[in-house]
């Protein structure tokens, strides 16, 4: 049949499965716009304040359900707003297809009004883009990318449609979505080798990252752990994978990771990385980390094996694959010696001492976990409050946390929640938590919650300073603290009325109780500020470069 | 571990526009000067064999060839074995010469088999081809010369003999990658 350019959009989205997209419309993507409202009732379009905050809902949409996040902006100025999203999405490897309108194709590459080459700009944060030069290539170039952001390592990627393109005919043929080819094979005999490798270890210690949850490998992993009985530290984009209270869970590893996790890195005799890159975050010293263990590492991505920590034996495949083959072979085992090393660790952990006095980070997200339950999905912005999250909350779902990792990216929160509560419907509980600094980057987006009656429950920790910049000052730059005390005088409460959603100030743990409590009845969005010592930090700490030598408990 | 060496990569990939980009891009993110770049079409319309040259040691090399491969338009990638290798390169130099220095230009010329493919009152202009190194000799000769233009193509190469093993990877098949660090661990991390 004969469509143009615009409706092979939307049947190929739908073709797709694709049945909510975030975006903000614009002079390139008229014809895009006026095709989406005849085909309302087939796909649901959220408007943002802002095309950062549909980027970063695409975003949270994928990180909410596994499914590719959609995107739509407009030319120059539009797409440019979508950069730091597609970064964002790029470092987590997080599935997401962003399409751009563009300047009709004679104007390419003469300045035209909002003309930007958003192909070049955008070409080292996408695992792969593409301009739109022909209208007869527009269906399988948009298939391709739905492809490619699901195949192997997952990713961004973005697809820039000329205005004239949008207009013009051409035949249209349906088809189906494409399998999606994921690496099934993998080498036995090096999975052999493992099983051998682990069977033998006396001190074995599972470190997984987001890679288990994109492969949807939790179960053969929690099975991995409980029949040889290894004990398990995750990285900030794993939490959950494993459940809070899971006895082989012994907490979160790195800069802001648990003394235990970290120690039982340094001392593990075998070390299983699952889905993980050895960060900077994570091995903070790559020289140091696991010093004394022999390491497994299992990626999809050949490219991540053995880059920033050199590892002794390396499987390329899907975990889900590589794990559900190497469990026949592992023996049931038990580890006393070890666990009760573990145990006594923990005991000596860091662990938050409330103060009458004051409202502290670990018991509002206590309280949250209290007043929510274990099926709640939580999402946070970056800086000291994303740290507590990670920490204090009592993870329970392999998809119920929502952080930005690699990028870390300040403002990533609110667009985030939005997609992950469009994309799991509004009887899903989902709550932010933010600090006041990224909370004042992108806090417009409240304007879309209210458009959509979300009923996202930001709680916002108001230090009133750059609190992790603040706490680095502290500690590494005697307390010169350049730039990070704001002296803002913003008014939440007043600020919620404004964008006509209801806001609470809290002081006190009873206060916040009694307001979490009153926003869960909310049909709305609300938001809960919580004032709290400036002094507040995040512990424990090890130093950038260090190892458990320099760790930092108080 | 081999430390820092010339290096001669053959990258088969999409031929189709943007790809030199995304290829160089990447080179550039991970701080690698590009000494020499061919590109061309090969007997296959739908692939382009680009040819760098660039300086760097065995743990960086496996990185970058190992991203280069992730690019979607990569379809294989290989260091050149420089045992196997046949690499050209093709100069052109235009050198300023007059009635009186005119026989000993000659005379270089021969020695060297560069053929002289044009001769003006107050110029000559050489064409030569061969190994990098023997056009870096010939350029030595021209140091009291006048060079007036010179341009070099940069190193093109293939192996000798038939298809080998480590070109006969399938396109884009992630499972059968050398792994880099397999084995025994590095003595780095003492």
């Amino acid at each position: 049949m004969q469509l143009n350019g615009s409706q092979i959009f939307v049947e190929v989205l739908c073709e797709q499965g694709v049945d909510t997209i975030f975006g903000y419309p614009g002079g390139a993507v008229l014809n895009l716009y006026d095709e989406l409202y005849k085909n309302s009732d087939r796909i649901t379009h959220v408007l943002t304040a802002h095309e950062q905050g549909a980027s970063h809902a695409a975003d949270g949409y994928a990180r909410a359900t596994g499914r590719t996040g959609v995107v739509l902006a407009t030319s120059g100025p539009g797409a440019t707003n979508l950069v730091t999203g597609i970064a964002t999405a790029y470092m987590d490897s997080v599935p997401m297809v962003a399409f751009t309108g563009n300047v009709p194709t004679p104007g390419i590459g003469k300045d035209s009004f909002q003309e930007a080459y958003i192909e070049g700009i955008t070409m080292p944060i996408t695992k792969h883009n593409f301009t739109v030069r022909r209208v007869e290539d527009l269906a399988d170039t948009m298939r391709s990318a739905f492809r490619i952001a699901q195949s192997g390592r997952k990713g961004p990627v973005l697809v820039d449609i000329p205005k004239d393109v949008t207009a013009a005919v051409c035949e249209f043929t349906p088809k189906h979505p494409e399998p999606i080819r994921t690496v099934t094979t993998f080498d036995e005999q090096q999975v052999k080798w493992a099983a051998d490798i682990i069977n033998a270890a006396q001190r074995p210690l599972v470190y997984f990252g987001g890679g288990v949850r994109s492969a949807a490998s939790c179960q053969p992993l929690r099975d991995l752990l409980h029949k040889a009985e290894i004990p398990a530290t995750y990285t900030l984009m794993a939490a959950g994978v494993v459940p809070y209270g899971d006895p082989m869970n012994i907490g979160m590893v790195g800069m802001h990771g648990c003394y235990t996790s970290n120690r039982a890195v340094a001392d593990c005799d075998v070390l299983i990385a699952v889905g993980t890159r050895f960060s900077d975050r994570v091995a903070l010293n790559p020289r140091t980390f696991a010093k004394n263990a022999t390491i497994i590492q299992i990626d999809i991505d050949p490219s991540e094996l053995g880059k920033n920590v050199a590892v002794d034996l390396s499987i390329v495949g899907d975990a889900a694959y590589v794990l559900n083959a190497m469990l026949p072979q592992i023996q049931p085992a038990k580890h006393p010696d070890w666990m009760k090393m573990i145990r006594e660790w923990q005991a000596q952990d860091y662990h938050p001492v409330s103060d009458p006095t004051r409202l502290m980070p670990h018991q509002v997200i206590g309280e949250v976990c209290n007043q929510c339950g274990p099926e709640a999905v939580y999402v946070t912005d970056v800086g000291q409050h994303q740290m507590w999250a990670a920490q204090y909350l009592r993870h329970a779902k392999s998809r119920g946390f929502i952080t930005s990792g690699g990028l870390g990216t300040m403002g990533f929160g609110y667009g985030a929640a939005i997609g992950a509560q469009m994309a799991l419907g509004r009887d899903q509980r989902v709550v932010m938590f933010t600090g006041d600094g990224s909370f004042h980057m992108n806090l417009n987006e409240a304007c879309t919650a209210v458009s959509y009656e979300l009923p996202i429950i930001t709680v916002i920790f108001n230090n009133a300073v750059l609190g992790m910049v603040r706490q680095w000052q502290t500690s590494f730059y005697g307390k010169r603290y350049s730039q990070t005390d704001p002296h803002r005088h913003t008014d939440f409460v007043k600020l919620a009325e404004g964008f006509g959603l209801k806001g609470y100030r809290c002081t006190n743990l009873p206060e916040f109780q009694a307001a979490f409590a009153d926003a869960l009845l909310q049909k709305g969005p609300t938001w809960i500020e919580c004032v709290i010592d400036k002094d507040e930090k995040v512990l424990p700490m090890i130093p950038g470069g260090g190892d458990i030598n320099d760790i930092i408990m108080e | 571990m081999e430390s820092n060496k010339r290096r001669v990569i053959s990258l088969l990939v999409d031929n189709q526009s943007g790809v030199l980009a995304r290829v160089s891009s990447l080179f550039c993110r991970r701080g690698f000067n590009i000494e020499s770049l061919t590109v061309s079409a090969t007997n296959d319309p739908a692939v382009s064999r680009i040819t760098v040259t660039i300086t760097s040691d065995e743990k960086a090399l496996n990185q970058l060839i190992l991203q280069t491969e992730r690019l979607e338009v990569t379809r294989q990638v290989f260091v050149l074995d420089s045992e196997k290798a046949l690499e050209r390169e093709l100069l052109l130099l235009k050198v300023a010469s007059d009635v009186r220095n005119r026989t000993e230009l000659r005379e270089i010329a021969s020695i060297y088999k560069a053929k002289i493919i044009d001769l003006s009152p107050d110029s000559m202009v050489f064409e030569l081809i061969g190994k990098p190194d023997k056009i870096d000799a010939f350029l030595k000769m021209f140091e009291d010369y006048h060079i007036l233009e010179q341009c070099r193509t940069g190193v093109t190469a293939l192996e000798r003999g038939g298809m080998h093993q480590h070109m006969q990877k399938p396109p884009q098949e992630v499972r059968n990658v050398q792994l880099p660090m397999s084995g025994i661990r590095q003595p780095e991390r003492a």
